[in-house]
């Protein structure tokens, strides 16, 4: 019998696709390019054309849509009529960098500390900080501006009368109310949990005897922090400032809620996501508006590539070996009590006042006056008076809102195991294939939609649910999975590859030498052991679809489909204490899930740092 | 990075293939819609009435999706359902926000495909480009023994016309506080009485508010501005270099002076008792007087409710320069719907009065263009409204866009 030969092609190519890694590495190229790569360049091919008759009478030339332009980047950079490119684009993306970067600040110092002190200390009341901890990231961003300001406004800036000035009498400056610190603030705030959650699993898993070698070696304090603690939490902290920074800098509703103060006060603020919002919503600067997406996901793409850097040049992040670890905590001694109620009434603060306040909104007739409590915007069963709402009712009552916050919560499951399934999956093949292109590309792309302005995505998926071929899409369930999938993909891509890059390698060869398969080994030894890390790439684009719209709002076939979506309208149609209402009920179901997923898998979203 | 880099350009040449593909909408010399409206046009009530239900018996799994930013519709849209009982159940209400709704009615139109069988939008210029000049949005005219329209508000159809004016507390402004728009500029003096506490959208947010400003730059409108101010200084204006004209000096002006940048028309309104003690003076739409909350305590049950509400704020409409501004929301069928007989009859039922008074009657601020139809006691007429208001102008929005928005943009940054 003739030996059959194979060629070398085929057995190099036989070869690399025997291994898992190689797989999912190539079937999430692909799956990127057409998911990640076209959108995004529908974003650049705008930039250089004239898009739809506005823009051609704006351009006031004898040009046409789909005509090739340069026009929009020279204007918006370089254009000095009326100081135009300094004023729209120049100023705003600098004061923009700065919010950004103070809101990095808060958020990792506030996340970052209070994550060393849950997990590295022996400070009381660790479960009730950690649960409470998340509660800002899972309110929508402009939900804590709108707290910010309920709280410090005042009468001394004609701005009405706070919640400090009330019980208090203080009156805080402008600045403290309306403007870029503000709006540092309540961004960092909203993302401190980002740090609080990344820091934090590294830190509590990190092996103690790490720390405590450098102890017996004398290094001092400082020593430790910088050359053992910081090394091994810079993965996550790097990936924090580049979520933070991209999601601060992009962030439209906190900069435009808080920007309310007269222009010669010196506290007005326009953002450069304003700017960008106003450009792209208007017909006649949707190129220039294209242009500014594009720089800012330029910006996020220079941190991406200082997060490769740094992560690249490191040999290993390995905390989590074959052998045993340890962690022993710091013994606050006499400062544990009042360290504690700093930090609880912080933490309260900005976490537990603000749902008191949803909650107190939504029962008040009148707001402001407490002498007006009712319950009919939970309960009646009748069409509200005195308003041209039409037939809306108590939202405990309203079928449409049932429907609704059902459909948040499928679409809201289904996407997070999308997501969470296919970050898992991209953090393994980026860590088992450290350093080779392929993986390089498959972990940069799975994070640019993080980049993409939410509503700039959604407008190119509607685009393609409208194209021939597609049009089974539009106004479909299915294509809000889709974007959704894509969208919050980065937060668990990143959680997953930094999860993966703590495993030690030997683990899984351990598996393989006794022949144990590699769903198995995924399934029976990865997983388990890094499960905290991994439920938190469920949970995060879980708590983030909940609580979404901006990504949806052209999608979705009618305002009552999604919770968020009925949120606005109510929001629109000055029915405040409705929308507190949804935005209230918004929280307890993600906590109440958060609930039920802890008591059946004993993992939590704040569990991977310190919950128990 | 290279590689990414590398990708985003090799992609871009293939999605641009690939857009360009055959999504372009072709004009065809007259669609099946178009047909429909020229037959419903000739057509007498009771036709099109018979031709609706046919054409809604004839799909019996079609609904008929009604567009549109206002609530009036769904409210109207209910009462269409008890008048003809065989469209009852067969009806949609979408409650569209306009920076919301234009990319998909742009995504429609490039797609040539169905997105509603009647729409209701603002927006002139978007109108004008994207909606009219490509023949996607059309319109139907009801006109008829009961329903006069003027000739203007034909093509495309004017459905509501909606004002927004300068609305205070009326326990603590009243109507003698603001007289002359100059006072807006924030000129002090014992005589001049500057105004220091307006409240304005943001204009970056809200595109009626910047659609105004641009306006306030037109030539009618330094028209006004020119017999206001010689009224309120008691001199001429004389032509300053750092100005164009003298509605870019108010723009300047009156942005700098601006003391509050607010971000919801409603939200404003309905809280106006909060700011009582700085004397505010907000510009909204009038029909947002009606979410004002001051008398919600003592009569949100009682049928006095929407009076006293509407007494508790007020507005002047004796002010010298302009009362506010006037814009539209158009009525219109577009080019892919599947039931233009019934967006037909809708037409011309919220023209009617029977109609439009289920949708928008017995409120202050909202305007039928059916001229048979008058405002709400103790509302001027629109006509009236008209000749005191700057009114929106798509031509010279258009024309003057690209100049006078950047000049805005400046006095935005306090520049």
């Amino acid at each position: 019998m003739a030996e059959k030969t194979i060629s070398p092609l085929r057995s190099r190519f036989t070869t690399y696709f025997s291994k898992p890694a190689n797989i999912i590495t190539i079937c999430f190229l692909l799956i990127l390019i057409l998911t990640v790569v076209l959108p995004l360049s529908t974003l650049l091919i705008g930039s250089f054309k004239v898009n739809g008759n506005q823009e051609a009478v704006y351009l006031g030339r004898d040009v046409s849509d789909g005509d090739f332009t340069f026009h929009h980047w020279v204007e918006l950079l370089t254009s000095k009529d009326f100081s135009y490119a300094k004023i729209k684009f120049w100023i705003p993306l600098g004061q923009s960098t700065l919010m950004a970067l103070i809101a990095c600040f808060v958020a990792v110092v506030f996340g970052g500390v209070v994550a060393w002190f849950i997990t590295r200390s022996n400070l009381p009341c660790k479960k009730f900080i950690s649960t409470v901890f998340v509660f800002p990231y899972i309110m929508p961003s402009w939900s804590m501006a709108m707290f910010w300001e309920n709280f410090f406004k005042n009468t001394q800036i004609n701005a009405g009368k706070g919640m400090l000035q009330a019980l208090t009498g203080i009156c805080v400056p402008e600045s403290m109310v309306y403007g870029l610190f503000p709006c540092a603030m309540a961004l960092g705030l909203h993302y401190a949990p980002f740090a609080y959650i990344l820091i934090g699993g590294i830190l509590r898993n990190m092996d103690a005897n790490l720390e405590e070698a450098a102890t017996v070696l004398k290094a001092s304090r400082f020593k430790i922090l910088y050359r053992v603690t910081l090394p091994i939490v810079m993965p996550a902290l790097v990936s924090t400032v580049l979520l933070v920074f991209s999601s601060s800098i992009s962030s439209f509703t906190v900069p435009f809620f808080l920007n309310k103060s007269s222009i010669n006060s010196g506290n007005n603020f326009i953002a450069i996501s304003v700017q960008m919002r106003s450009l792209i919503n208007t017909g006649f600067t949707k190129g220039q508006g294209y242009v500014l997406a594009i720089i800012l996901m330029l910006f996020s793409i220079a941190i991406l590539t200082v997060n490769n850097y740094i992560t690249g040049s490191r040999k290993s992040f390995t905390t989590v070996t074959g052998k045993s670890g340890q962690v022993s905590l710091v013994k606050l001694g006499k400062a544990r009590i009042p360290v504690a109620v700093v930090i609880l009434i912080i933490v309260g603060f900005f976490a537990i006042v603000p749902m008191f306040s949803f909650a107190a909104e939504s029962l008040l007739e009148v707001p402001g006056d407490y002498r007006t409590l009712t319950l009919r915007y939970w309960l009646s069963s009748e069409p509200f008076e005195g308003s041209n709402k039409g037939d809306t009712i108590g939202i405990l009552k309203s079928m449409f809102m049932w429907k609704a916050l059902g459909r948040s919560l499928l679409l809201s499951l289904i996407v997070s195991a999308i997501a969470g399934t296919f970050g898992i999956l991209i953090g393994y093949a980026v860590a088992r294939k450290r350093g080779s292109r392929a993986a390089t590309l498959v972990s940069n792309l799975a994070f640019l939609p993080y980049l993409i302005p939410s509503m700039s995505f959604g407008a190119v998926y509607l685009a393609l649910s409208y194209t021939k071929g597609f049009t089974w899409l539009d106004g479909s369930f299915l294509i809000l999975i889709l974007v959704g999938s894509i969208k919050f993909m980065p937060f668990a891509s990143r959680t997953g590859t930094s999860a993966m890059l703590q495993l030690s390698g030997e683990i899984e060869e351990a598996a393989i030498v006794i022949g144990v398969p590699w769903f198995k080994r995924m399934t029976k030894i990865l997983f388990p052991i890094q499960k905290s890390s991994f439920i938190s790439g469920y949970l995060l684009p879980f708590i983030s679809c909940m609580r979404e719209l901006s990504l949806f709002v052209l999608l979705v076939p009618s305002f009552q489909t999604l919770a968020t979506s009925m949120l606005q309208e109510y929001s629109r149609t000055g029915l405040t204490q409705s929308s507190n209402a949804v935005n209230l009920l918004i929280i307890v179901v993600v906590l109440v899930i958060q609930f039920v997923v802890n008591k059946l898998t004993g993992a939590s979203i704040d569990k991977g740092v310190g919950g128990n | 990075m290279k590689k990414i880099l590398a990708f985003f350009l090799i992609a871009m040449v293939a999605f641009a293939a690939f857009a360009n593909g055959e999504t372009e909408l072709k004009p065809a010399a007259k669609t099946e819609v178009e047909l429909a409206i020229e037959k419903a046009q000739t057509m007498t009530l009771a036709e099109l009435e018979a031709a609706a239900k046919a054409e809604l018996e004839a799909n019996p799994d079609l609904t008929f999706n009604a567009d549109s930013l206002t609530s009036g519709i769904k409210k109207a849209l209910a009462a269409f359902e008890k008048k003809y009982e065989w469209a009852a159940g067969r009806t949609a209400y979408n409650s569209k926000k306009g920076s919301e709704y234009q990319p998909k009615l742009i995504a429609a139109q490039k797609a040539n495909s169905y997105i509603a069988d009647f729409v209701m939008i603002q927006d002139a210029s978007f109108l004008k480009n994207a909606m009219l000049d490509t023949h996607f949005l059309l319109s139907y005219d009801p006109s008829d023994a009961e329903i006069k329209i003027a000739d203007g508000d034909k093509n495309p159809l004017v459905g509501v016309t909606f004002n927004k004016v300068f609305i205070y507390d009326n326990r603590t402004v009243g109507p003698d506080q603001l007289k002359n728009v100059w006072q807006m500029t924030g000129v002090d003096g014992v005589s001049l009485k500057g105004v220091h506490n307006v409240s304005y959208q943001n204009p970056l947010g809200e595109d009626i508010n910047m659609s105004f400003l641009i306006m306030l730059t037109s030539p009618s409108s330094c028209e006004r501005l020119a017999k206001a101010y010689k009224s309120y200084f008691g001199k001429d204006y004389v032509d300053e270099p750092e100005y164009m004209n003298i509605g870019y000096k108010f723009v300047k002006e009156f942005i700098g002076n601006v003391g509050y940048w607010h971000s919801s028309d409603s939200s404003e309104i309905k809280g106006l008792m909060n700011y009582a003690d700085d004397g505010r003076i907000i510009f909204a739409g009038l029909c947002k007087l009606k979410d004002y909350e001051y008398y919600k305590k003592d009569y949100k049950d009682s049928d006095l409710y929407y009076t006293k509400t509407v007494t508790a704020g007020g507005w002047n409409n004796e002010i010298e320069g302009f009362d506010g501004f006037v814009y539209n929301m158009w009525t219109l069928i577009p080019a892919t719907a599947k039931l233009p007989y019934t967006a037909c009859l809708f037409i011309k039922y919220i023209h009617s009065a029977e109609g439009y008074n289920a949708g928008w009657g017995g409120i202050l601020g909202y305007y039928s263009s059916n001229t048979n139809i008058p405002s709400v006691d103790g509302d001027p007429a629109l006509s009236e409204w008209k000749q005191k208001c700057v009114v929106e102008d798509v031509q010279y929005i258009d024309k003057s866009y690209a100049t006078v928005v950047k000049f805005i943009n400046m006095a935005l940054a306090g520049k």
